[in-house]
């Protein structure tokens, strides 16, 4: 795939550009995670973690596309800071430098760090109870109407609405609580 | 913020209305500062997307995964009398693996159409336009129903064969979805043809029929200017 490809379909969503990068790249990021006290299945979360973070980054043009960049080497930049500050909270040392050799290319690009605000409103959203989260992703993350979500959710529409309105207020305290 | 701030603004960030008529929506609403909330309201979307994407990852590569453990196999050859029956066990073991893989490979190759927009406003039919606004919320099994009211197997019309078809497949039926989608490939130049084909390709990938599905994208990249072609490219050298 190309880089603009690849860059699309990380914007877009699209499962066979995650199936791409999981199949080309998580054999970088499980070495550098296994190597620095982590497991095969903390490798995964980070990759995991670290996509969503580009998406959310392309999201809001924190990361554009340019001549040089790679996306690979953006990644794993990405993935790396992400076990860093894992590895910092756990009061652990790190030593990743010697790693750096094995990254896809020899370009390097400046890791943006993910929007705070939005990494906040993600805690929060996790602290709401699950039929919120269920009702909110399926209007926000599947994009379904609410008389879609009315059905899967045995409920009726109007309910669905009151009850996507209430979520969202729920959400608000949350963030005004902690802000 | 209250239910109508929310509604007016995200209709504002849907592109559904202007700034302008946004702040002469919200000109007697309790809002303090309009910028703020906007921002609050695109990022809260943001984060909750982000939550989704990341379900959706897990699910994803827990497939992966799974798919690389299906596809390890030891085979232990024992004296030349038993190879003919180690033969066929490792055919059948294949070609159980193989129809393992159909389902994420299918996955990963599913077209979702998302209906016509022109048909769900269209004035002039109502019973489809009808029909069709089940479909694009994803209801296939109403739309079915409303589209087979209207199906005329004397005189097919290619819009309800083909999303009939598509209905089917989405559904979980690629077998029955096969009728209406080669009627569309065979009516000749319908707009739903390059269509039709791929998810008639899609519909062998989902029952483990490769080499019909093969059959499909063969006729696909016979035409380099073909909707799929490049997906129909890279789906036979996964098949391959």
């Amino acid at each position: 795939m190309t880089q603009e490809e690849i860059y699309r379909g990380i914007a877009e969503k699209d499962s066979r550009t995650f199936t791409y990068l999981y199949n080309e790249y998580l054999g970088f990021v499980t070495r550098m995670v296994t190597r620095n006290s982590g497991s095969e299945a903390d490798a995964l979360d980070i990759f995991q973690e670290g996509l969503v973070v580009l998406w959310m980054n392309i999201q809001k043009d924190r990361f554009q596309l340019q001549d040089n960049t790679q996306i690979s080497t953006y990644l794993y930049s990405v993935c790396r800071n992400l076990w860093i500050s894992k590895l910092r909270k756990k009061k652990k040392t790190v030593a990743v430098a010697e790693y750096e050799a094995e990254i896809p290319d020899s370009s390097r690009h400046p890791f943006q760090q993910p929007d705070p605000e939005i990494m906040n409103l993600r805690r929060y959203f996790k602290q709401l109870d699950e039929k919120c989260r269920k009702l909110l992703k399926l209007f926000y993350y599947e994009k379904k109407s609410l008389r879609i979500i009315a059905e899967r959710m045995d409920i009726n529409e109007n309910t669905a609405k009151n009850n996507k309105y209430r979520c969202m207020v729920k959400l608000r305290a949350l963030y005004s609580q902690n802000t | 913020m209250d239910a109508q701030v929310i509604e007016k603004i995200e209709d504002y960030l849907d592109g559904k209305i202007s700034r302008q008529e946004l702040e002469e929506q919200l000109r007697n609403a309790p809002v303090e500062d309009i910028d703020e909330e906007i921002n609050w309201l695109k990022n809260t979307r943001l984060a909750i997307e982000a939550e989704g994407l990341q379900d959706r990852l897990a699910d994803l590569f827990k497939e992966q995964t799974d798919n690389k453990e299906a596809s390890i196999r030891k085979i232990n050859w024992r004296r030349s009398s038993w190879l003919v029956a180690a033969s066929i066990a490792l055919l059948i073991a294949g070609y159980f693996v193989f129809n393992q893989v159909q389902q994420p490979l299918y996955e990963e190759y599913r077209y979702v159409d998302p209906g016509i927009p022109s048909l769900m406003s269209g004035a002039s039919n109502y019973e489809l336009a009808d029909a069709m606004t089940y479909y694009s919320e994803g209801n296939y099994q109403t739309a079915y129903a409303k589209l087979q009211n209207l199906y005329d197997p004397g005189d097919p019309n290619d819009t309800v064969s083909y999303y009939l078809g598509a209905s089917l497949l989405y559904q979980g039926n690629p077998e029955d979805s096969r009728e209406y989608l080669i009627e569309v490939m065979k009516s000749g130049d319908s707009p739903f043809r390059e269509r039709a084909e791929w998810l008639l390709a899609l519909s062998y990938i989902k029952e483990g029929k490769p080499s019909e599905a093969m059959n499909i994208l063969e006729q696909i990249l016979a035409d380099e200017d073909h909707l799929f072609y490049s997906k129909a490219e890279a789906l036979r050298e996964e098949i391959q």
